[in-house]
């Protein structure tokens, strides 16, 4: 019998009554689940609307040029072909890729240049990278855009460019941003005294470790469709993550009022950060708007391999002191990110990687050089900043503790934040930990990957252990962040839920709707849920900080709550009960001590829109603004594999120990783990962006730009540690960009404890493994 | 005006003839033309999987398929894998194993087990990985849709006897 596997799940603490949980911890089917298996969900690049012209992006194929004409004649001239956009066609206003408004960049970086808060112009005279965009090309079908795009006469200077950051950070190097003095955004944290710290260390490690780019690969690429009727009312369809700040740059830059356009995000094939950012999307309204055209903006998957963005490559060194104890008593950590040609997320993705650290320390200095290269940007992808950093760190500290002989779990268990402490992940507030499952992930996951037991080395084959620690933030860290929620009860007791940060697959519709119907006292299928379209849902940042289940989450419980003591109201008219005494669950108005049945909500309900004597249609809206940020936690372990002749790393098992307060929908909860588990794997072992000496990535493809296979993986046992989060919708914190963090130092750990080297840089190759052996004299050589 | 040509075959179990051009592949045909969007295009090189169709009961990558060859043949997509009221038993356990997130690759992956499943109803996890290595999947791991697999091969096994 094959039976669904079940992860296991360790409670630490609920509330007791009569009024036992009835959806929240329920692995209840996905709200989208059947149309998706069916086929009928649509996704923006399912739309093909009649008149459609097809947007070609022509991009620029020298790494860094200006432009000083374009010749459009001969290519306009093309049948089917109906527009041609550059930039001396585009509005001169500056916005901000990474999508975020002013507030909370200031919120996130509050010394930040505002020079780099807004870092694009619609289309660019400057190219600053392989592949940048040039023109938009609209045409009745592709073939015509091609032989267009053959035609157009460009005449570029080509300028001296910079590949990587080594020789940004030169002195030699020309600036990319010229005037602004380097290339590169400085940037410090620090708390404690990081001197006095050092000094009162009896033990100092020091650690340099490199990480490279990676790629989001969302199976739909990047499409925009935008759609224009003869009021000048503007729809726009996108495989974004955050439709309202869409909208805001668009209206900020096309001077479009909000009332005239229409974001919507249809059934969307991943994010994972990538459509964190702005798009094509004002490019494409643009376009529509121009040639009074439905219009279409699609990348290859080429070009979206290419010239997305990418996880941060970085450059980290890191030095820690600690006591005769093992206690850690002064960190320091340097971070070379690449940002590539715009600033877009990097100024919060690197600082990002200070503060994302599960530990207690009360020395720390941090310093990153933000660099400028001639490179598509780097963003924000599934982590932010963490992967990195968690890589970084959990190897260095996995040194000091075998090199200090004492047990790596144990170094950990020292060292951690507990709580009552303050919140580490806190950019500038007094938020103190209530929640904290970490040592409890540690424990078990110990005893799930066998910690204490050892295999013997066979032929060529070394075996090893390792493990990880991480947290991760439940929303933006830092103020103001906020969602907000609207209900409308239906007549017939079933609401509409209505969220503007939308499903990208993770299922927050699903635990949104659990939330929704769990407060409200009805049944999961009376919630009808729709994410997100800015014209119907109410205002939401969007889906990214793994904010959705506990900012959106508590949002929906403050609206919920709202319909609630309207039902009860009109409740206590139809029956002639006390308004005190009534409480709803499971679609029925009860008596509140007991929980014996009164009326249905569904009569209620009714009652309410057609008998009362004054009729309402009851349909409530709530704000909430987090008032904290409980960082999620989890603890990775891994069971490899090496084979020493060829260097090949086997997971053999691996182990994922996770808090996420209570677990809302476990079967989601457990693959959001999975997945990222998977992407971790990914990121460790096979995906590396290969760029040439002139900053061309060379593996655009998924032939050469290896995400795992089903064959690639590994089981993975997933462990859910329910620590209640006091601040948390029922008790809930985070988990969707959790997993990666921590997964590949447990494997980097774990190969060192199979071969007894240290490979420090990501991904780890076969070569790699093979040069470290080398060079430490362990090869074997047949 | 670019030449046409006409084909017939089976869509789903119903008899159709269209027009296509020159070089039109499958997956643009049923798509584009056909409307039959639950077939996806993830690479359009035949890398990843999300555009799999059975042709004659086997998975094809129609985006590297030219539409031509779809001339005389049963196809089936994702549209017609469940009969009126019931679903595919690997629907069926897809949405029981929590084995769909975002979904652009369940169409392509769920109508490539199918295939394997027809050929081999009893298969081991192994047996599994590889009948959907081809199928790339972002979200998942693998680990639900593999089960998921594993489970509907046993309903029908069970259904069959």
């Amino acid at each position: 019998m094959t039976n669904k596997i079940e992860s296991k799940i360790i409670e630490i603490s609920a509330t007791e009554s009569w009024k036992k949980l009835n959806i929240v911890g329920k692995c209840s089917p996905k709200v989208d689940v059947v149309n998706k298996v069916t086929g009928a969900a649509v996704y923006t690049s399912d739309m093909y609307l009649p008149r459609m012209l097809n947007g070609r992006l022509v991009r620029c194929h020298h790494t860094r040029a200006r432009i000083i004409s374009i010749d459009k004649s001969a290519a306009e001239k093309v049948p089917g072909v109906v527009d041609i956009i550059t930039h001396y066609d585009v509005p001169k206003v500056r916005f901000s890729s990474a999508g975020y408004p002013r507030e909370t960049i200031l919120g996130v970086c509050p010394n930040v240049d505002p020079k780099y808060m807004e870092d694009h112009y619609l289309l660019e005279e400057e190219l600053r990278y392989e592949g940048e965009i040039v023109a938009l090309i609209l045409a009745e079908d592709e073939k015509a855009a091609i032989k267009a795009e053959m035609l157009l006469k460009i005449e570029y200077e080509v300028l001296p460019h910079v590949a990587d950051t080594k020789y940004a950070l030169s002195e030699e190097s020309p600036l990319i941003h010229g005037g602004t003095g380097k290339n590169v955004i400085e940037t410090e944290i620090s708390y404690g005294d990081i001197t006095e710290g050092f000094k009162k260390a009896d033990l100092i490690f020091e650690d340099s470790i490199s990480v490279q780019g990676q790629q989001h690969t969302c199976m739909e690429t990047s499409c925009s469709i935008a759609n224009i009727d003869p009021s000048g009312k503007v729809t726009l369809w996108s495989t974004t993550q955050v439709p309202f700040h869409i909208r805001r740059n668009i209206h900020e830059v096309l001077g479009i009022p909000m009332s005239k356009l229409r974001v919507i995000k249809p059934a969307i094939g991943g994010g994972f950060g990538e459509r964190q950012m702005v798009q094509n999307e004002i490019l494409c309204v643009f376009a529509a708007m121009r040639t009074k055209r439905p219009v279409r903006i699609e990348l290859t998957r080429e070009e979206n391999i290419a010239y997305t963005t990418l996880r941060h490559p970085a450059d980290i060194k890191l030095k820690t002191g600690i006591d005769k104890d093992g206690k850690i008593v002064a960190y320091e950590m340097y971070v070379c990110s690449c940002a590539g040609a715009y600033s877009g997320h990097s100024n919060y993705v690197t600082k990002a990687m200070c503060t994302k650290n599960p530990y207690k320390i009360p020395n720390v200095s941090f310093h990153a050089d933000i660099t400028f290269t001639n490179r598509p940007d780097s963003g924000a992808f599934r982590g932010y900043g963490n992967p990195q950093m968690c890589f970084a760190r959990e190897c260095h500290f996995d040194r000091i503790a075998k090199e200090i002989g004492m047990d790596p779990t144990d170094f950990r268990m020292l060292n951690l934040v507990k709580v009552g402490e303050p919140n580490p992940v806190a950019l500038k507030s007094d938020w103190v930990l209530q929640s904290n499952g970490l040592e409890v992930c540690i424990d078990e996951g110990k005893k799930a990957i066998k910690w204490d037991e050892h295999r013997e080395p066979n032929g060529a084959k070394r075996y090893g252990k390792g493990m990880s620690a991480a947290l991760h933030v439940t929303g933006i860290s830092a103020e103001p962040d906020f969602s907000s929620a609207t209900i409308k009860l239906n007549e017939d007791g079933t609401v509409v839920l209505l969220i503007g940060s939308p499903d990208l697959g993770q299922g927050s519709d699903t635990v949104h709707s659990q939330i929704c119907a769990e407060t409200l006292g009805i049944k999961l299928e009376d919630v009808n849920v729709l994410s997100a379209d800015t014209d119907i849902t109410s205002f939401d940042g969007g889906s990214y900080s793994s904010r959705q289940t506990y900012v959106a989450g508590n949002a929906i419980i403050l609206a919920a709550n709202k319909v609630k003591e309207k039902i009860l109201r009109y409740a206590a008219e139809m029956t002639g009960q006390q308004l005190g005494n009534l409480d709803t669950y499971d679609a029925w108005v009860v008596r509140k001590e007991n929980g014996r049945k009164v009326a249905t909500i569904a009569d209620v309900s009714y009652f309410a829109a057609y008998k009362a004597i004054q009729p309402i249609h009851i349909c409530e809206s709530a704000s909430y603004n987090a008032l904290n940020c409980p960082p999620a936690f989890a603890a990775h372990f891994a069971d490899v594999e090496v084979d020493v002749e060829t260097g090949e790393i086997k997971i053999l098992n691996f182990v994922a120990a996770h808090d996420a307060g209570t677990a809302i929908n476990p079967d989601l909860v457990s693959a959001q783990i999975e997945g990222a588990v998977a992407q971790g794997i990914g990121y460790t072992l096979t995906e590396d962006m290969i760029y040439n000496e002139n900053a061309k990535l060379l593996n655009n493809s998924f032939t050469d730009y290896k995400v795992p296979r089903s064959t690639d993986m590994c089981p993975i046992e997933v462990i859910i540690v329910e620590a209640y989060e006091p601040s948390g919708p029922y008790g809930a914190k985070s988990v969707g960009e959790m997993a990666v963090a921590p997964v590949p130092p447990a494997i980097a750990n774990a190969v060192y404890d199979a071969i007894g080297v240290r490979i420090n840089s990501l991904p780890l190759t076969k070569d790699k493994v093979l040069a470290a052996l080398k060079e430490n004299d362990m090869l074997i050589i047949h | 005006m670019e030449k046409k040509y006409s084909i017939s075959f089976k869509l789903n179990g119903f008899e159709c003839t269209v027009e296509i051009t020159a070089g039109m592949t499958l997956a643009i045909l049923l798509r584009e033309v056909l409307h039959r969007t639950g077939t996806k295009v993830g690479c359009d090189i035949g890398d990843c999987g999300a555009c799999t169709v059975l042709m004659n009961g086997r998975a094809v990558k129609s985006c590297i398929l030219p539409a031509m060859k779809a001339n005389g043949t049963d196809i089936i997509t994702i549209e017609g894998l469940a009969d009126k009221d019931n679903l595919h038993p690997l629907q069926k356990k897809f949405v029981e194993y929590a084995a769909v997130q975002c979904g652009f690759c369940t169409p392509g992956m769920i109508l490539a087990a199918k295939a394997y499943l027809d050929e081999n109803p009893d298969p081991t996890e192994e047996e599994v990985r590889l009948a959907i290595s081809g199928n790339i999947c972002r979200c998942t791991g693998y680990t639900k849709p593999i089960q998921a697999i594993l489970g509907a091969a046993e309903e029908i096994r069970r259904d069959s006897k």
